[in-house]
């Protein structure tokens, strides 16, 4: 097993380049890709994202299947990933959007897939992505008028948002309840 | 007064949940009503909200493995699984042969415990409570089982990267292969009492369906899936460890409906009393731990894991920088995924049929959530 081992520790972090097949199918749209640990990885821009998702979708043996959806904070630019799969099989492909933090919008893929609704919501709340033409991007697992995108690495956590402010009854409860009771009523020795 | 055949009752939106007994956990479901027909639901989640992948941006790869246990609490040897193959993977670790046999058995144990779990809370669903007690006195022998190997009943933190953290403890092999022959029996009565009862059964068929297109589109996986006629079950889609070895079925259920579901589940912890079988049959001796370095530092680079949890694809994105804390940590969790196809299945359904709908997804809030 020691060769195939080998093999797995160059490649996770060595990407090899993409197969002739999805070169062919894909090149023309990608801005870049590589194979990592058997998976291929498609780079895309926005503009392009939506004409490769319909590419992959419509071969004969199509990328039929979305089955995730994330993002990746990489400091100047946020990343969406979109997890591919051909049909229910063990092929898989990541498809990549780079976005530039002042002006992240991305296309939304709810036209293609309903499993997109909730994720690209947890992105856009997450990461401060708009995904353009999504039918109801609210906050998903945020409380509604939380300030702030929490997975953004430069994230902090501030206190004078009134959603995260502390409890007055924990930091203050003489304040809330008027005041300790006195020591008879305590019947404390 | 006559009666007017176009009339329309009054429509009426009603919270269920945060808190309610039925929705497994903290869900709010926003239901529109017309008389008992539900006209749409609305699942509004993030009640149980812990920022899981946030916190692994903070902590080393070693610190960070006992969150894996609490964020779906059922199955908290699946999630180890996944985060410690994706951090195993990163590392061009591969662990011993042994390790390999006793994590998969150690899977397949909580599988059966995690739908034991599901199938006595469906019964409560439906108002059969006496198989919640049967269920859960089997489960028990699972927990102590688990208890003997790694100290802990629920969230056991006994894998570790690059192996576990005790071999098994002397007489765990007899008392599991003695709770395995007696388990197909218990099995059996169960069936008898809640799967072939005439009033759950009236609760269950026909009820909830959810079509295989829609369920492609929505990325249910899981028995949810296999309850709709799809045989996809990533233990054979994409094999890991020892499971290519191993002799097992997929069930799978044409119908689509609550009971399809639920005969899913059911004879899927047969099928794992099977696999068990066949892992204390050809458990080898050896090794369980390779040697890792104390300082966790994988080379730059990602992983994307799956594996298949008892509630679905559990799928671990993880992003290394090189640092010994992960730069980025993503769980694909199947709860998640299945939830949101949930207000498909409940389309021209009786507010009671929900209950009965919520619990054949068997979703965990936590894992929901995260």
């Amino acid at each position: 097993m020691s060769e195939g081992q080998e093999q797995q520790i160059a490649s996770v972090s060595s990407p090899e380049p993409l197969s002739a097949e999805l070169q062919e199918i894909a090149g023309d749209l990608t801005t870049g890709g590589c194979v990592r640990a058997g998976r291929p990885e498609l780079l895309t821009t926005p503009e392009n994202l939506l004409p490769l998702l319909n590419r992959l979708h419509e071969l004969p043996e199509p990328y039929s299947r979305l089955t995730d959806l994330c993002g990746v904070d990489w400091g100047d630019r946020v990343q969406v990933v979109y997890a591919l799969c051909r049909g229910y099989g063990a092929e898989m492909v990541l498809v990549k959007v780079d976005l530039p933090r002042a002006q992240a919008e991305v296309p939304t893929v709810t036209g293609l897939w309903q499993l997109a609704f909730w994720p690209e919501r947890e992105v856009a709340e997450m990461f401060g992505v708009t995904f353009v033409g999504h039918p109801n991007c609210e906050h998903l697992l945020l409380p509604e008028g939380f300030v702030g995108y929490p997975l953004l690495k430069d994230y902090e956590y501030d206190r004078s948002n009134p959603l995260l402010s502390p409890d007055p009854l924990r930091e203050d409860p003489d304040a809330v309840l008027g005041g300790p009771p006195s020591e008879d009523e305590t019947g404390a020795s | 007064m006559t009666w007017d055949p176009t009339c329309v009752t009054e429509e009426l939106v009603v919270n269920m949940g945060p808190q309610h007994p039925s929705t497994h956990g903290v869900l709010r479901l926003i239901l529109r009503l017309d008389g008992e027909r539900v006209l749409e639901v609305r699942p509004d989640i993030g009640f149980l909200h812990s920022s899981l992948e946030k916190i692994a941006e903070r902590l080393d790869y070693r610190q960070y493995l006992p969150y894996t246990d609490r964020y779906d609490y059922l199955c908290a040897m699946a999630n180890e699984l996944a985060y410690v193959r994706a951090v195993e993977s990163l590392l061009g670790v591969e662990p011993t042969p042994r390790c390999q046999w006793i994590r998969v058995m150690m899977a397949e144990m909580n599988r059966i415990a995690s739908h034991l779990v599901y199938y006595g809370a469906l019964g409560m669903d439906t108002g059969a409570t006496t198989v919640f007690l049967y269920c859960f006195r089997e489960r028990e022998r699972i927990l102590q089982l688990f208890e003997d190997a790694s100290g802990q009943r629920l969230l056991y933190h006994y894998f570790r990267i690059g192996g576990l953290r005790n071999d098994l403890p002397p007489g765990f092999c007899e008392g599991l292969r003695s709770f395995l022959d007696e388990f197909p029996r218990r099995v059996a009565e169960y069936d008898a009492l809640l799967t072939r009862n005439r009033i759950f059964r009236s609760r269950t068929e026909g009820v909830g369906y959810l079509s295989p297109e829609a369920a492609l589109s929505y990325g249910v996986t899981g028995p949810t899936l296999r309850g709709s006629g799809v045989s996809y079950d990533l233990r054979r889609a994409a094999p890991y460890y020892v499971y290519p070895e191993l002799e097992f079925d997929v069930p799978t259920r044409p119908e689509g409906d609550v009971m399809a579901r639920h005969l899913v589940r059911q004879e899927e912890m047969l099928q794992s009393v099977h696999l068990l079988h066949q892992c204390l049959d050809r458990l080898p001796p050896g090794e369980i731990n390779v040697k890792v370095p104390r300082k966790l530092k994988p080379d730059p680079g990602e992983i994307y894991v799956r594996i298949e949890s008892p509630r679905g694809e559990l799928g671990v994105y993880l992003i290394s920088d090189g640092s010994e804390k992960p730069y980025r940590l993503h769980w694909r969790a199947p709860s998640f995924h299945n939830l949101q196809a949930y207000p498909e299945m409940c389309q021209g359904a009786y507010v009671a049929d929900l209950v009965a709908i919520l619990g054949s997804l068997d979703i965990i809030l936590g894992d929901v959530d995260r």
